[in-house]
């Protein structure tokens, strides 16, 4: 109850303050953002709640989240939302690769490409239809990676760890080449740039203030836009990770003799598992066409594909937590490593400097593997189960 | 348990003022500059090229040698009263993978550009990279300056009106190259190694122009060459060898010439070989061979150049290197005897160029004042044919001459005519004989 009272005194907080601000639109919005966070997050404070309600827990998990950085967005430079959308067009991908591997024990080599797939799907409908709304070249890419999945785990139906992991590895490498081979369409090695940029609409530009340049405020608009279809993507795996589908892929990777016995068909699950990663996988690259205005075939090179692999062991398999702080690794590695060069004064030319993202990567991963396997969500959850028990114990 | 719901309503409530703190201070700044990147005493431009990653090698020399050039007119005054800042962004190429530090985006990169702002971007490099940021440059209004390719997408006017390219096409080159194949080494066999898009498409383009007809055609994939190194190269010379082809003219980047050589070193394999200038910089492609036994294999190729050779006589040279010489911070190690090596001299023509144009738009200038300036001004630069742009042309140069690989360091005149031809299938040549021969005087 006193939890719900010291939100609520936020919450008024934050109007009175909103309101004294002279632009009455800005206040408007912030208020409404601010009243939904509040709402949910006065619901969310209650265990109860939270027992009772699992699905709307997740949505409200989901809308807080979409909205608080929704409006952060709104505050922060070009640069920072260029980072939080690359982040999470990663934190999508990130998603679908986590769901193979954590919940049906499979494992992709070739997500890059599937990124790519997405990518050039949603840039190829764009170019072919200019009017067509943007949710419908995200279904596109949506469509077309799931497709690619489902040819591609067919296979997967036969094969097992490493020939499995060969496979989608043949994939990650002819991707390229299969790119080339239909140059007409994918624009070889120039890529393909989307026929109309993607300007903010009306009243964004005037809720910004107006030194603001029309590219920030798309910029801001792309990372609305990128945020509300993470959030689908988010809420959708987060129930099919607690459902009937999620368990039995669990089953199946834990044990698939037992998955069988249960009644689980095999092949049926793996290629379930396979279409929907993929179509994770293209959904990330369609949005990061769409933010970039463009896409290059350099992009969705081999190496991509192992960046995620390494991404998503780093941050920790199998949760939604790890996959964001994946993407959050994936937004901010160049800066920071560029930081650290600079910092130490590194020639960033020299055999140091220019292994330093493998270097770091490497480090990471084997770091990972040894100290953490869950990874940093893992780890993190592991030393707030410790401390909470401590806390417990001494509570008593 | 009262303990945890305590805390988190007290992060709630302190994420909540600093939301509030966020919007105060929000407020809106002062109205923009008349012309974005410009102020009373300085110009800021940027570019993004490759420091770091696979083409960094070479490739990175040339954006700081361009900078050179605008530390040079600073420390002698500035443009106008204004001092150039030039700002690089470090895109790998638009190449992930090791070696690269971090995961490039050039269209990111771009973006903190214009949002910097910059009055333009100048000399960016790379043909996918800047093909991926050419729409947004338009759309912001921001001219996409002296492009570091020699693709044809550079040279559209019409839907790409702020965008500038500078050297001559991958077609014109492979013209020039193959008008002196037919006059000098006509009737012998020509085997063609490209790389898999615009540079050895466009290429081969110029060669069939000339009526050339190589015995083999290749393209190679230049992943192919990152994963096989020179190894993925032998098949393809080695056919070349069992075809008995006396010439073997590459389309290639520097590492692939390198590989090239490499395997016909191997085979015992030594055609005459004609290299495009992206892959024949004596000094880039001698590096790998330095500690080696033999030679450099590359001696006695021939190639084409719009740039002087570090040998010829030519004022632009003596002036290059005075430039390299005052740049302590970018090139500590150049003394008066480094060769200046093609990507350097690169570099200092279109530094030279952009400098240059600046002058021409006066003092008061706007970005449309300023194309206006290019399209119909004749620069002097080092660049051995004066640049010209027109309203319609954004071309830039379209002249060289043919050169032979002398040495490890040096490359000498064939034939000091420079030639100029037209992209399309015309095969006759035309001399250009008003050529840039002479530093300006505001330079010195």
């Amino acid at each position: 109850m006193r939890a719900r009272l010291a939100v609520a005194v936020a919450f008024v907080a934050g109007v009175v303050a909103t309101a004294l601000l002279a632009r009455a639109r800005v206040a408007i919005v912030l208020v409404v953002c601010e009243a939904l966070f509040a709402a949910l997050a006065a619901l969310w404070v209650s265990p109860t709640w939270r027992a009772a309600h699992p699905v709307a827990t997740r949505l409200a998990q989901t809308v807080m989240t979409v909205d608080a950085l929704g409006v952060v967005s709104a505050f922060v430079s070009t640069s920072v939302n260029g980072n939080l959308e690359a982040g999470v067009s990663m934190t999508i991908v990130l998603l679908g690769l986590s769901f193979l591997t954590g919940s049906s024990g499979q494992i992709s080599l070739g997500h890059g490409a599937f990124m790519g797939v997405g990518a050039f799907a949603a840039a190829i409908w764009a170019n072919h239809h200019a009017h067509s709304p943007i949710v419908i070249a995200l279904l596109a890419a949506v469509v077309a990676g799931a497709a690619v999945g489902f040819l591609l785990g067919l296979p997967a139906t036969r094969l097992r760890g490493p020939y499995l992991a060969g496979m989608t590895l043949a994939f990650a490498v002819a991707f390229g080449s299969i790119l080339n081979a239909f140059s007409s369409w994918t624009g070889g090695d120039s890529g393909l740039q989307l026929p109309t940029a993607v300007s903010a609409p009306r009243w964004l530009v005037d809720l910004l203030p107006p030194s603001d340049s029309p590219l920030a405020a798309a910029t801001v608009w792309l990372s609305q836009i990128s945020l509300v279809v993470a959030g689908v993507a988010l809420f959708a795996m987060s129930n099919l990770f607690a459902s009937r589908v999620g368990r039995s892929m669990r089953l199946v990777r834990d044990h698939d003799v037992a998955a069988e016995l249960a009644g689980v068909s095999l092949p049926r699950a793996r290629v379930v598992a396979f279409v929907i990663s993929a179509a994770y996988a293209a959904l990330g690259g369609a949005l990061s066409t769409l933010v970039n205005n463009s896409v290059s075939p350099a992009t969705y090179g081999f190496a991509l594909s192992i960046t995620i692999l390494a991404l998503m062991v780093i941050g920790g398999i199998g949760t939604i937590p790890g996959a964001m702080i994946g993407g959050l690794i994936f937004a901010y590695s160049t800066s920071s490593i560029s930081w650290i060069t600079a910092r130490l004064g590194l020639n960033p030319q020299g055999n140091l400097a220019s292994q330093l993202n493998g270097i770091i990567f490497g480090v990471l991963l084997v770091g990972a593997i040894v100290a953490a396997p869950m990874g940093i969500a893992g780890a993190g959850r592991q030393l707030a189960r410790r401390w909470r028990e401590r806390h417990h114990l001494r509570a008593n | 348990m009262q303990g945890t719901v305590r805390r988190r309503a007290a992060a709630l409530a302190s994420a909540g003022a600093l939301l509030m703190g966020v919007v105060v201070t929000a407020a809106p700044s002062g109205a923009a500059p008349a012309t974005p990147g410009v102020t009373a005493t300085q110009v800021t431009i940027g570019a993004t090229v490759p420091l770091t990653g696979i083409a960094s090698q070479g490739y990175s020399e040339v954006a700081k040698a361009a900078n050179a050039v605008f530390k040079w007119v600073n420390s002698h005054g500035g443009i106008n009263g204004r001092k150039i800042n030039f700002i690089l962004k470090d895109d790998c190429y638009g190449t992930p993978g090791f070696g690269c530090t971090g995961n490039p985006n050039t269209v990111q990169l771009t973006k903190e550009l214009i949002s910097t702002p910059v009055f333009a971007t100048v000399g960016s490099l790379g043909t996918p990279t800047q093909d991926s940021v050419r729409s947004l440059l338009n759309s912001a209004h921001v001219p996409q300056l002296f492009v570091n390719s020699g693709s044809k997408d550079w040279n559209n006017a019409r839907v790409y009106p702020t965008l500038y390219g500078w050297q001559p096409s991958y077609t014109v080159e492979s013209k020039i190259l193959g008008w002196y194949i037919n006059r000098h080494l006509a009737n012998q066999r020509l085997c063609f190694l490209g790389q898999n898009d615009d540079f050895g498409a466009n290429g081969l383009l110029g060669l069939k122009d000339m009526r050339i007809n190589p015995v083999d055609t290749i393209m190679y994939d230049p992943a192919g060459l990152v994963t096989g190194g020179a190894g993925y190269f032998a098949p393809f010379i080695k056919k070349f060898l069992s075809d008995s082809c006396q010439i073997v003219y590459l389309d290639t980047i520097p590492g692939a010439t390198d590989a090239a050589l490499a395997s016909a070193l191997q085979l015992g394999y030594h055609p005459q070989w004609i290299i495009s200038s992206v892959g024949s910089d004596p000094v880039t492609v001698a590096a790998p061979f330095a500690k080696a036994p033999f030679p450099d294999p590359e001696i006695g190729a021939l190639t084409f150049t719009y740039l002087p050779t570090s040998t010829a006589t030519n004022p632009w040279n003596a002036w290059m290197r005075k430039v390299l010489l005052a740049d302590k911070a970018d090139f500590p190690t150049f003394t008066a005897s480094t060769p200046i090596d093609g990507n350097m001299a690169y570099g200092e023509g279109w530094g030279v160029a952009f400098a240059g144009y600046l002058k021409a738009a006066g003092r008061n200038f706007t970005r449309a004042s300023f194309l206006k300036v290019m399209n119909s001004t004749t620069l002097m630069t080092p660049a051995l044919q004066p640049l010209r742009y027109s309203q319609t042309n954004h071309q830039g140069l379209t002249a060289g001459y043919i050169v032979k690989v002398a040495s490890a360091t040096s490359a000498t005149v064939v034939d000091p005519t420079v030639y100029t031809t037209s992209p399309t299938a015309a095969t006759t040549l035309t001399k250009v004989t008003k050529l840039s021969m002479t530093v300006p005087a505001w330079l010195h």
